[in-house]
């Protein structure tokens, strides 16, 4: 099996299986990234789509540096703070189009999604990417321009400040 | 959380333990501790428990319109065999300034390729108004010299166009009055050291007999009056052309002279042109100037006149003194015996004599002629209207003559680049070794500032 920089390498030489091959191992986490950040599904699926786009347009100025993962997520963060920036200027929102689906509202997801928003906003983005894109500390630290001790440490304390949280929370539920 | 000292692993590696980002070694003696230390297994379970409650925010499943979209933009994109150009079918989907982004974006091949174009376009640009420029100031100069030529009768004048085959001239720097008549004034000189005396031109030749006496009535009388060889200048615009050349050939024979040379040249499309000089008797040179002046618009007219009294006064005197030479040998010669070789070196004295008797005599004739004869430079231009072409060149000779231009013009521009290459070469490639490395140090830095801000702006 290719690894994930050996494939985005023979994509860039005009490899589209290789391209396929990406898409298909990185959709749904790419998904489940915007959509975990964004509350409206549509925008989470643009944004989605505009990742695998961009990284199209941008394939042949890829150097492999910091690793795959790292590129392709540095690229979703950007996106997200975007459109985050975007949506801070538009007035009108649909808020009809941003509530999340009936099935995502079980307690246990309000409770996470409560307690995450309460963390620091970096420390948020290292704990979301260490337990729901599954990313090493190294691809943390390129991700986020951070040295590898910052993400590990940080990384504790938000685990730390969601335990206290998230546990008398289910405590009293 | 209060930790006792003898745990040798704070809770920060039991993280990094779990999350698999501890080192081997160091991994395998948390392992162990773990199996016999109950708080920091506590601390694992927590830390365990917190990532299992955050697994419980799932999401809905990926739209399979996502993929539809994507794997088509990426085939339209191996298609076009451009990473972006895919990307712009999808349109809906782009940010604000997408387009403008896609359409700067590194393009290699296409940058590269209009950056030969447009080297090619400003050679041939630069080529052309050059050549333009180049033909521009030569026709200037024609005007100026020719403008030049009319006030002062100095500069070069056009040799070509319309203004025909006229010929550089100059202005005498001061006019020669008008000779008097050679034959009215006449004065004494004092007879020389060989007891002869001397006229000046057709009187001092007159002066002497033939066996070198001066004669009798004239031994003591020689005419005092300037030898002056007199030249003349006319530019004359005709608007008759036609009957021009035989009407200087009138006046001419009229004057008695004769033409030393005449051309005259017509070229299509162009002002005609004669050009002559001209040999009129020195006393006459006033009145065929006036009738010539009759031909058109006097351009340009000049006088000059060179006086050569002493130096045909030398010419005579050393002539005279060579012919009495030569008499006195003849004599020597018939009356004297000697030896053969004496004979001998007198009969090559004789002939040395008799030589340079004769290059005088040429000289003074030739000197004498010029005195005689004046010399007019005439130039008559015809005053040119440019006819209305009936039959224009037809369209394929137009066409032809586009090509041929077309390729001149090809041709013209690549020796031009070749010509600036290898001028400009050298300094470009100095200039290029020496900004290289700083250009690639700035590059890198910029790029690494700008992803810098790209992840600080992610990041917030």
């Amino acid at each position: 099996m290719n690894s994930d920089d050996h494939l985005i390498l023979e994509f860039q030489a005009g490899s589209q299986e290789a391209f396929a091959e990406l898409f298909e191992r990185y959709r749904d986490p790419l998904y489940g990234f915007f959509r975990r950040r964004l509350e409206n599904p549509a925008r989470a699926e643009e944004l989605t789509q505009e990742c695998f786009l961009a990284l199209l347009r941008n394939v042949a100025r890829y150097e492999p540096r910091a690793g795959f993962r790292s590129y392709l997520y540095g690229i979703a963060i950007n996106l997200v703070s975007a459109d985050r920036r975007k949506a801070g200027r538009e007035v009108a929102k649909d808020d009809a189009a941003a509530d999340p689906p009936a099935h995502e509202n079980t307690e246990a997801t309000l409770w996470v999604r409560d307690a995450l928003r309460r963390l620091e906003e970096k420390d948020r983005e290292i704990l979301m990417l260490r337990e729901y894109e599954q990313l090493s500390y190294t691809e943390i630290g390129g991700v986020l321009r951070l040295p590898v001790n910052t993400v590990r440490s940080r990384l504790f304390r938000a685990r730390m400040a969601l335990k206290e949280q998230l546990l008398p929370a289910r405590d009293e539920a | 959380m209060n930790r006792s000292a003898q745990h040798t692993f704070e809770p920060e590696e039991i993280m990094a333990y779990l999350d698999g980002e501890l080192e081997p070694q160091r991994a395998s003696a948390l392992a162990a501790h773990l199996d016999h230390c109950a708080e920091c297994r506590a601390v694992s379970a927590g830390l365990r428990r917190v990532s299992d409650q955050l697994a419980a925010w799932e999401v809905d499943a990926t739209p399979e319109r996502l993929s539809a979209n994507v794997l088509k933009a990426a085939r339209e994109n191996a298609f076009r065999k451009s990473p972006a150009a895919g990307v712009r079918a999808i349109k809906p989907t782009l940010g604000r300034f997408d387009a403008v982004r896609n359409w700067l974006r590194p393009r290699p091949w296409a940058w590269a390729l209009s950056g030969a174009v447009a080297t090619v376009l400003f050679l041939t640009l630069t080529v052309s108004v050059l050549r333009y420029r180049g033909d521009h100031g030569i026709a200037s100069s024609h005007a100026v010299g020719y403008k030049t030529w009319l006030e002062t009768g100095s500069g070069n004048v056009p040799g070509d166009g319309t203004l025909g085959k006229l010929e550089v001239k100059k202005e005498a720097k001061s006019r020669a009055p008008a000779p008097p008549p050679i034959t009215d004034q006449r004065s004494r000189v004092a007879p020389d050291s060989n007891g002869l005396t001397h006229g000046i031109g057709d009187h001092a030749e007159n002066a002497f007999n033939v066996d070198g006496q001066a004669s009798s009535d004239q031994a003591s009388t020689f005419q005092q009056a300037p030898m002056i060889a007199r030249t003349a200048a006319l530019s004359i615009v005709a608007k008759d052309f036609a009957p021009v050349e035989n009407t200087v050939k009138d006046i001419v024979a009229r004057h008695h002279g004769y033409i030393g040379e005449l051309n005259t040249s017509s070229p299509k499309d162009a002002a005609r042109n004669l050009n002559a000089t001209l040999r009129i008797p020195a006393p006459q040179l006033d009145g065929a100037l006036a009738e010539l002046k009759q031909l058109g618009r006097v351009e340009q007219e000049s006088q000059s006149g060179e006086e050569v009294s002493k130096q045909y006064t030398d010419l005579v005197v050393r002539l005279k003194n060579s012919q009495v030479t030569e008499q006195r040998l003849v004599e020597v010669l018939r009356t004297k015996t000697g030896k053969v070789h004496d004979i001998l070196e007198v009969e090559r004295e004789i002939a040395r004599v008799r030589g340079e008797i004769e290059q005088m005599e040429s000289d003074r004739r030739t000197l004498k002629t010029r005195v005689d004869y004046a010399t007019v430079q005439l130039n008559v231009n015809e005053d040119f209207r440019a006819s209305l072409q009936v039959a224009p060149p037809s369209t394929a000779t137009r066409l032809h003559n586009a090509v041929v231009q077309g390729y001149h013009d090809v041709v013209e521009s690549l020796i031009g680049f070749a010509v600036w290459l290898l001028a400009a070469g050298p300094t470009l490639l100095l200039w290029a070794a020496v900004l290289f490395f700083p250009a690639r140090l700035g590059w890198k830095r910029w790029k690494h500032a700008k992803a810098a801000k790209i992840s600080t702006a992610g990041a917030a």
